[in-house]
């Protein structure tokens, strides 16, 4: 018992348990193998951008570049809030910590309601892939329509880790009602860096699907 | 505290700058600025927020690392891609098939 909750220097710098130490390896772990779950539909963006950039330039014009800014925007609020509940957590101010991830769902439930309404908005303006898409200005409709496989694939499994993340944070914060010390702070910090991956994935996806082919 | 709202004003700004660029026609730099910020943004989440500044080497290891397999990924995938003349069958399309453009 007391090697395993002997102080020692860990992953953040901070004086923590051996658990804490063995806690974010397991997350960063994990987090590598996400990446390389989401990098082929990078890969597939760059390689349809390579291959019908007229196409797909056209079709990024057509995205709501509003809606997109605005959900960068609450996404890396979001972040911030995380990082501060994880903070306030480590230092025992649990109220605060519990307001912070408060916040984050918040922000969360608010993305997931702007990127529906998007959707709303694809549907009738013909974006969906099927019978009736178009794209103004795309010389290959089919083209096109890859860009928005990749569109669609790319941000619902992107809400999906939204989703996932909200629950966990609920979580945490459930946790920390319950005053569980130690182990919650460690619980928040973990959850938080999942969430910051999911952020992570977004500052990518928000140029390659809303800015590129803005200007021409 | 104060460096996680400091960082956060930055990301902010960032993202100002990314939209704001990519209005104005530049040619390639519109790509390279798009790229380079989202990089900068990255960096500042993953040092700052998810506290690999000071972390253990182990963790930043986990971290290149990833990077470099979906480099690999991207490097050998793209090379076969953009290099090689790919033999379609006589019945397949050279483009992308589907029912697009036919309302």
């Amino acid at each position: 018992m007391s090697a395993r909750h002997a102080a020692v220097r860990t992953a953040s710098g901070c004086a923590g348990t051996a658990d804490d130490a063995r806690a974010r390896i397991g997350m960063w772990v994990f987090l590598a193998s996400e990446i390389m779950f989401f990098g082929p539909v990078f890969f597939a963006y760059l390689y349809g951008r390579h291959a019908w950039t007229q196409a797909f330039e056209a079709a990024s014009r057509s995205t709501d570049l509003a809606c997109g800014t605005l959900n960068t925007a609450l996404l890396l609020t979001s972040s911030a809030a995380m990082a501060a509940a994880a903070l306030r957590a480590e230092q025992g101010a649990r109220r605060q910590a519990r307001r912070g991830l408060g916040a984050v769902v918040l922000l969360g439930a608010a993305f997931l309601l702007v990127k529906g309404y998007e959707y709303r908005q694809d549907w009738h303006e013909g974006l969906v892939p099927g019978p009736g898409f178009h794209v103004a200005q795309a010389a290959d409709q089919a083209a096109a329509q890859l860009f928005y496989f990749v569109y669609f694939f790319a941000t619902l499994l992107h809400a999906l880790h939204v989703i996932i993340g909200m629950g966990l944070v609920l979580y945490c914060r459930g946790l920390l009602a319950r005053g569980s010390g130690q182990t919650g702070a460690r619980r928040v910090e973990i959850c938080g860096l999942y969430w910051h991956f999911v952020d992570l994935v977004w500052i990518f996806l928000y140029p390659a699907l809303y800015l590129a082919g803005r200007a021409s | 505290m104060k460096t996680i709202v400091l960082v956060w004003a930055g990301l902010l700004a960032l993202l100002a700058a990314t939209a704001a660029s990519s209005l104005i026609p530049l040619g390639i730099a519109n790509a390279a600025l798009n790229i380079g910020i989202a990089a900068a943004k990255a960096a500042l989440v993953a040092l700052f927020f998810m506290r690999l500044r000071r972390s253990i080497a182990l963790l930043r290891l986990i971290a290149v690392v990833s990077l470099l397999a979906l480099g690999l990924l991207f490097l050998l995938g793209g090379a076969d891609l953009v290099t090689r003349h790919i033999e379609r069958s006589a019945w397949q399309d050279a483009r992308p098939s589907v029912s697009a453009g036919q309302h």
